[in-house]
């Protein structure tokens, strides 16, 4: 592991700059209190390889941080797959709450939960983490060409369900 | 506003991650990584329930299979018993679902803790999973816990041996020094490597549908595996004749076990544990056979973790 002060530096850096980003995807694949023991292991082996990180190094991170997620879920959760209903409960603690937004946030929800895993995580990394595609690819752990039809399809599988909920405007109105 | 503008809208801010992993935490945390005590493991004790998504840092590399025995594999003792429990997976047979059909298992998990993990409440507490696996992987599952009964609908895994499907696991080589690359070069996560691997090798044995040949590759990776050791029980929960093999690796996870306890007639998983101090964690397997179809009431209550229904059966 590194001594080296200016390492130090560069991994505070990126603390500062990313540990909220990587802590929001984590939270959305685990639950909010698991997210933050990630984050950790991300940055601990951010700490290992801090020459090797590159630059952007959010998607290596996310990388990371997806590692660390989908292999080490405790022999249980392995063995069921129930990080799948956990990380609903991280999804849901992550968006906010306010009234005016309530309504929309559990449109938004319900329509995410009706996506596959694929379809959403291609949403989520590109519209939330702000990946560009072949990043998201990377962190996806497939091609970029594959990521875009994924992508692709998620958006109009999104357009399609939203379409048949009634918005939040109609509802209140 | 499309759709993916309103999602857009919805981005966690800051001020949202803040909420939830306060300034303070991530002070600790940053600290944590930048001065670890000594000696320190920063994956917490499990816990049972919903929150159990224990962490481990990013290992990967490439590295052959190792001999067993030999510095750097297993130990003689345990790669003696590997080596026995190869000779009985290929000769056990293979009685897996068909494709109308179901595998069947039901798992005790006790998990006792001495409350000194903030998570993990002192007592013991009791959670039964049973479950219904297709051919295609799909998992219908009814859990117990303390009187309360919920139903999961879970979609098939994917190529990936944290969640491997059955098409995935009948597509891996089954040459053990192929099986062992390919482990390596593709397994992440975990303290190292070597945790990755005896991790992994669970994971695609754990369920019943990884073929004779494959069972046989694994556990010979096993033998190549560091830090893998012979533990003390000679018999399971249920009093059935196993031997447990152990992952110890005092460098990077002092003072905790992992581990797997195979059966000596079928070579097949029937319990895991992991024993840490204060933090023991016991799951067996109390039931596993075919089933002709997922019970209806278990259809009729089960979610989908994606929405996916509980339409089959």
């Amino acid at each position: 592991m590194t001594t080296n002060p200016a390492d130090a530096d560069r991994l505070s850096a990126l603390f500062a700059a990313h540990s909220r980003r990587v802590y929001a995807y984590a939270a959305r694949h685990t639950d909010p209190e698991t997210a933050k023991d990630v984050v950790a292991e991300v940055f601990l082996a951010a700490w290992r390889r801090v020459a090797d990180i590159p630059e952007p190094a959010l998607p290596w991170l996310l990388v990371a941080a997806r590692n660390v997620v989908s292999n080490s879920r405790r022999s249980s959760l392995r063995r069921d797959r129930l990080a799948g209903v956990v990380a609903g409960s991280g999804l849901a603690a992550l968006m906010p709450g306010a009234d005016e937004t309530a309504l929309e946030r559990s449109h938004m929800l319900a329509a995410l939960d009706a996506l596959n895993d694929t379809e959403r995580e291609a949403l989520l990394l590109t519209a939330w983490d702000g990946l560009a595609a072949k990043d998201a690819a990377a962190v996806a752990g497939c091609s970029a060409r594959a990521f875009e039809v994924r992508l692709s399809r998620a958006r109009a599988h999104l357009d399609r369900v939203l379409a048949a909920e009634p918005t939040p405007c109609e509802v209140t109105r | 506003m499309n759709a993916v503008d309103r999602l857009e809208a919805l981005r966690p801010t800051d001020a949202d991650v803040d909420r939830l992993w306060s300034r303070a935490e991530r002070h600790a945390a940053l600290d944590g990584v930048l001065h670890p005590a000594p000696r320190r493991s920063i994956r917490r004790p499990l816990m049972l329930g919903v929150a159990a998504a224990s962490v481990a840092v990013v290992a990967l590399g490439v590295s052959l299979v190792l001999p067993g025995g030999a510095p750097g594999g297993a130990s003689p003792a345990a790669a003696a018993e590997l080596d026995r429990l190869a000779g009985i997976a290929a000769a056990a047979p293979f009685d897996t679902a068909r494709a109308d059909q179901f595998l069947h298992m039901v798992v005790v998990d006790t998990q006792t803790s001495d409350g000194s993990a903030a998570e993990n409440p002192a007592g013991t507490s009791v959670r039964t999973l049973e479950s219904w696996t297709g051919a295609d992987g799909s998992i219908w599952r009814m859990d117990t816990d303390a009187g309360r009964v919920q139903y999961f609908r879970f979609p098939t895994g994917g190529d990936d041996t944290a969640a491997p499907s059955p098409a995935y696991l009948a597509s891996l080589p089954t040459d053990p020094a192929a099986l062992g690359a390919y482990l390596r070069a593709n397994v992440s996560g975990s303290t190292s490597a070597d945790e990755a691997v005896f991790t992994a090798v669970g994971d695609m044995l754990r369920g019943g549908f990884a073929p004779p040949a494959l069972r046989v590759a694994a556990l010979t990776v096993l033998k190549g595996t560091p830090h893998v050791a012979l533990g003390p029980a000679t018999v399971d929960g249920q009093g059935r004749p196993v031997v447990e093999l152990d992952f110890v690796d005092q460098g990077n996870r002092p003072d905790q076990v992992q581990a797997l306890y195979f059966s000596t007639e079928t070579a097949e998983i029937v319990q895991e544990s992991q024993r840490a101090p204060g933090f023991a964690f016991t799951g067996v397997v109390r039931t596993s056979d075919i089933a002709d179809a997922v019970p209806a009431d278990v259809l009729a209550h089960a979610v989908g973790s994606n929405a996916t229904g509980a339409s089959k059966g």
